[in-house]
């Protein structure tokens, strides 16, 4: 049996497109990727996002652990802001996407991928020391929603009398009925999640709607985050794969000792990995994830994690793990669609990128923001 | 076109006879399947095409499928405004959407085929 958020019903009742994702079932789409794809980017859309894992971390040795476990610099962080970075294996690979929110230095929560969610927990668990810090899965306490896109401060401060002005990008608040609001997304638009009890979810999905926010599915959060050239698991991030090869050294790149660390050492260092570059094409004809990659030559260059036709560009785009020298900017690649090559050239992410862009007058001081700025460099 | 005058494939492609000519595109069933359709890749006229022969392949944000020709014909036209404007195969898949048009096509191939009744029937077997 799959399993269910909060939101299910009022995804059947809208006519939602339900399929198995992550074990859970939730919805693909509602009236249609594209128009709920330009509906995030023109105005905003909602997202149910109560499949996502969640645990609590916390205890007095809670700090030190999670500076040993992720590569994220939790020392150097405040309280009220959260970073993006990875739950590895000993040998580098990535176990785990995840962002790591600070409430105090001895409370934290750990949000990742349904997918992987319970491979994280037993993971964590098995290095947790045996006192001094507590591990809580929240899942079923807790859903999430996520709501973005060029309106959604003022559909947020409408639905929760909220003013969010103040909260800058990668930074979260805790409201008086006990919701946590963060500023941050999936999508590359300005945008944010919120954490609550599930009755709080499903109450807050309703204003939204009273306030004619519409809801956004899957296909649409896929496309949105592919434009952004943000990383899916299971895609662009594997076990197989470390932030070396995903070019996402910056989110892994703290001087304290990490799981991970040294295996990452070894890895730059190897030039027969593989990199991740991200890719256009002149059409609209898309690659899709598993394509073989080609070299002028014609010979076996690498494999596609993701492609897709991106609305804001009107071509396809993609990503894929590529030989090293395959990396420089204009490339040219040939795509093995199994019906055809298609030519393709390695170009720069995130493929799109909002035009007003007030992260810059919203500086945290954190230098770490997180994932909507990441660029896969060719030949890092 | 009238959807109850064609004929239909188990792949969900329609085609309109009219003599030996015939006019052949996707069906709604199909179009909604796949969602949003964002590229499409049409034959070349002149082209002889064999019935359940690929014609050409039809994409959406989800999903790539081959379009199979219903019958054997030579393609004499081809709705080539599909190339820049895909979204009208959802949103008139039985009119704007046609695909192309084809001659010296065998009747007996299209009345093979199933009837609207038969082809509705056999989409409620369908998931």
């Amino acid at each position: 049996m799959l399993e269910r958020t909060i939101l299910r019903d009022r995804h059947e009742r809208l006519g939602a497109r339900l399929i198995n994702f992550g074990g859970w079932e939730l919805p693909v789409q509602y009236d249609g990727i594209l128009a709920e794809h330009q509906r995030v980017r023109q105005h905003v859309g909602m997202f149910d996002t109560g499949h996502m894992g969640a645990f609590l971390v916390s205890g007095r040795e809670s700090l030190d652990f999670l500076s040993r476990m992720l590569t994220q610099d939790v020392r150097a962080m405040a309280d009220g802001r959260c970073r993006y970075g990875f739950l590895l294996r000993e040998n580098g690979g990535v176990l785990d996407d995840l962002i790591v929110y600070r409430f105090s230095s001895t409370a934290w929560m750990v949000v990742v991928n349904a997918g992987p969610a319970k491979d994280d927990l037993a993971w964590l668990a098995r290095f947790c020391p045996i006192s001094g810090v507590a591990l809580t899965d929240l899942r079923g306490v807790q859903s999430k929603l996520d709501v973005q896109g060029p309106e959604s401060r003022l559909a947020m401060e409408r639905a929760m009398g909220l003013d969010l002005s103040g909260l800058g990008y990668f930074q979260f608040r805790r409201t008086e009925s006990g919701a946590l609001v963060s500023r941050t997304g999936y999508t590359g638009d300005l945008g944010y999640e919120i954490y609550a009890s599930p009755q709080a979810i499903a109450g807050l999905w309703d204003r939204l709607r009273a306030e004619g926010v519409k809801p956004a599915g899957l296909g649409a959060r896929d496309t949105l985050r592919l434009e952004a050239g943000l990383p899916l698991y299971g895609h662009e991030l594997t076990t197989e794969v470390s932030p070396v090869e995903a070019g996402m050294m910056r989110y892994a790149g703290k001087t304290e000792p990490f799981m991970g660390r040294d295996a990452l050492r070894a890895r730059q260092a190897d030039p027969g990995r593989p990199r991740l570059v991200a890719f256009q094409i002149a059409g609209r004809q898309s690659a899709r994830q598993d394509n073989r990659v080609l070299d002028t030559a014609g010979h076996e260059a690498g494999r596609v994690t993701s492609g897709s036709f991106s609305p804001s560009l009107e071509c396809a785009i993609g990503f894929a793990y590529v030989r090293q020298e395959m990396t420089p900017i204009g490339t040219e690649l040939g795509v093995d669609t199994g019906r055809q090559v298609l030519a393709a050239r390695v170009t720069t992410a995130p493929f799109w990128k909002r035009a007003s862009d007030d992260h810059t007058h919203e500086k945290t001081g954190d230098e770490h923001h997180g994932s909507e700025n990441i660029t896969v460099y060719a030949g890092s | 076109m009238d959807p109850k005058t064609l004929r239909y494939t188990r792949d969900h492609e329609w085609v309109a006879l009219v003599g030996s000519e015939a006019t052949i595109g996707i069906t709604e069933h199909a179009e909604r399947a796949l969602g949003d359709i964002t590229y499409i890749e049409l034959p070349k006229r002149g082209t002889r095409l064999v019935a359940g022969r690929s014609l050409g392949v039809v994409e959406s944000v989800k999903a790539a499928s081959d379009i199979l020709a219903p019958v054997g014909g030579v393609v004499s036209e081809v709705n080539t405004a599909l190339v820049k404007t895909p979204e009208v195969l959802n949103q008139d898949a039985y009119g704007a959407g046609w695909i192309c048009k084809l001659t010296d096509v065998d009747a007996a191939q299209a009345h093979a085929l199933m009837n609207s009744e038969q082809y509705a029937a056999f989409c409620q077997q369908e998931p």
